[in-house]
């Protein structure tokens, strides 16, 4: 089985730096099969891998996704260019930068109605503080805030607007029967909020 | 008028490059900048004032450079910083030059080299060295002055810059308004240097392969589809150079005395204009 590249959701020029590691990882001849959902990505790849000398072979799967087969020739030196990976020590970032972490709908100890005023403002203020997360994870009694909150819901949308991914636990969500309350983001799960918090550059969590 | 989000990271030459391309227009009609305005839109609470300084720093270096007078402005809180200029200029109606100006005979001069978005997408990717970076930089932050100048001394029918259409978007949009077609030489167009080794390397912006879509259909084209030139034809440039139609002599006098007054960019004659279907683009390899 190649090993598989998801590309998906990610802009130029990300697409080619990370199949530029992921060649630069796999053994001669190995296979690499990359998939992306843009035009440009496709050609950004193709353009790279031929640069590297494979043969690429492009399936179209509807809808702008693509999936690029890569294949190192071996009667083509591996860097028809004068390029090395080794020589740019700036690699693709493995996991998101910044990650906001809500794991309760209060902010302290003390009171309860106090830490709720906190809560909200501090979720009101990520906005104001740059660099913004990639990600915000709602969980347990945080998972409220994005179902029930209405006033949290417009500051959430517009993070969403600017990119941010606005994140909350389906379990959570079920445990409080607010599945179909949910009014910004989308539904994760463990995996996901795991392998977000063990990959990121740096996690912040009020607490 | 026009205005940017960041293109580069240093705030003074962002004001440059911001500055150089408003003040551009005018140039391309032919004319001569006399009042600019700054608008700005800046980020107060999370950033440093001393940035909007050295934005404003740079923007008013090139004003002055262009001879202009900064005259006012006005400024908002935004979350995302903005910088952009409204300029005046002057040109006698009589000697307005347009993209609708070329005539069939008439020869192309393109006077900056093309690449700039491949660079940017490079130095984004963290792929591209400083030195590369700071050549791309001077090229977006030089003046469309001299190139000006010296097509108002010799005389042209037709005037474009080159900015985020790309090369092929502004000479469809120069063929289509004149109602003529264009040959363009593909070996002759100036590059930045790298813009070929990172465009084959697939940094290439989204943004070329917008333009490429859009315009494709009006193009017929000698190069293969993967020679990594044929997607630089497409790079959106930002504050690009001057694209001038004007007989032969007057080109050659151009380039003569742009060379002979030390302007530091490739200029490059680059193709011509036939008659033919309106809009079509010809590339030979």
């Amino acid at each position: 089985m190649p090993t598989t590249l998801d590309c998906t959701g990610l802009k130029c020029p990300q697409p080619v730096l990370r199949t530029r590691d992921a060649l630069a990882a796999g053994p001669e001849g190995d296979e690499l099969v990359v998939l992306v959902d843009n035009e440009a990505a496709r050609g950004n790849v193709e353009r790279f891998a031929k640069s590297q000398g494979c043969a690429v072979r492009v399936e179209e799967l509807g809808g702008e996704r693509y999936r690029l087969q890569l294949t190192r020739r071996k009667d083509v030196p591996a860097a028809t260019t004068p390029f090395a990976a080794e020589d740019y020590p700036c690699p693709a970032p493995a996991g998101p930068g910044l990650v906001y972490v809500i794991p309760a709908d209060v902010m302290g100890r003390g009171d309860e109605d106090l830490g709720r005023i906190l809560m909200r403002a501090f979720v009101k203020t990520i906005a104001e503080v740059k660099p913004l997360p990639e990600k915000i994870f709602f969980y347990n009694g945080g998972a409220r805030l994005t179902a029930t909150d209405s006033d949290l819901i417009a500051p959430l949308k517009k993070l969403a607007e600017q990119g941010v991914k606005i994140l909350s636990c389906g379990t959570c969500l079920d445990f409080f029967n607010l599945k179909k309350e949910l009014r910004v983001g989308e539904v994760t799960n463990m995996y996901d909020i795991m392998d977000s918090m063990a990959r990121a550059a740096k996690v912040v969590s009020p607490f | 008028m026009d205005f940017f989000t960041p293109i580069v990271d240093d705030p003074y030459s962002f004001g440059q490059i911001t500055a150089a391309n408003a003040l551009s227009d005018v140039y391309a009609m032919g004319g001569r900048p006399l009042l600019a305005m700054n608008l700005v839109a800046f980020p107060v609470k999370s950033m440093d004032m001393a940035v909007l300084k050295e934005i404003l720093r740079g923007g008013l270096d090139k004003i002055h450079e262009a001879g202009a007078l900064l005259v006012g402005g006005h400024s908002i809180e935004d979350q995302e910083l903005k910088y952009g200029l409204a300029v005046t200029g002057l040109v006698h109606p009589d000697r307005v030059l347009l993209n609708s100006g070329a005539r069939p005979g008439d020869r192309l001069l393109l006077t900056k080299p093309l690449g700039t978005g491949v660079l940017a997408t490079a130095i984004k990717g963290g792929l591209a060295d400083e030195e590369t970076a700071a050549r791309m930089t001077s090229v977006m932050a030089t003046l469309n002055r001299a190139a000006a100048e010296a097509m108002t001394a010799t005389g042209a029918h037709g005037c474009t810059d080159i900015t985020g259409f790309g090369l092929i978007g502004h000479l469809h949009e120069m063929a289509a308004a004149a109602k003529v077609a264009i040959r363009v030489n593909a070996a002759a167009l100036p590059l930045l240097d790298e813009a070929l080794h990172f465009a084959a390397m697939g940094m290439i912006p989204e943004g070329a392969y917008k333009n490429r879509e859009f315009y494709q259909h009006r193009v017929e084209s000698g190069l293969a589809e993967m020679d990594p030139l044929s997607m630089l034809l497409y790079d959106p440039q930002t504050s690009g150079g001057l694209l001038i139609a004007a007989p032969a002599e007057s080109v050659a006098a151009m380039a003569r005395q742009l060379a002979d007054g030390g302007y530091p960019l490739a200029v490059a004659e680059i193709g011509e204009v036939v008659a033919g279907e309106a809009g079509r683009i010809i590339i030979h390899s």
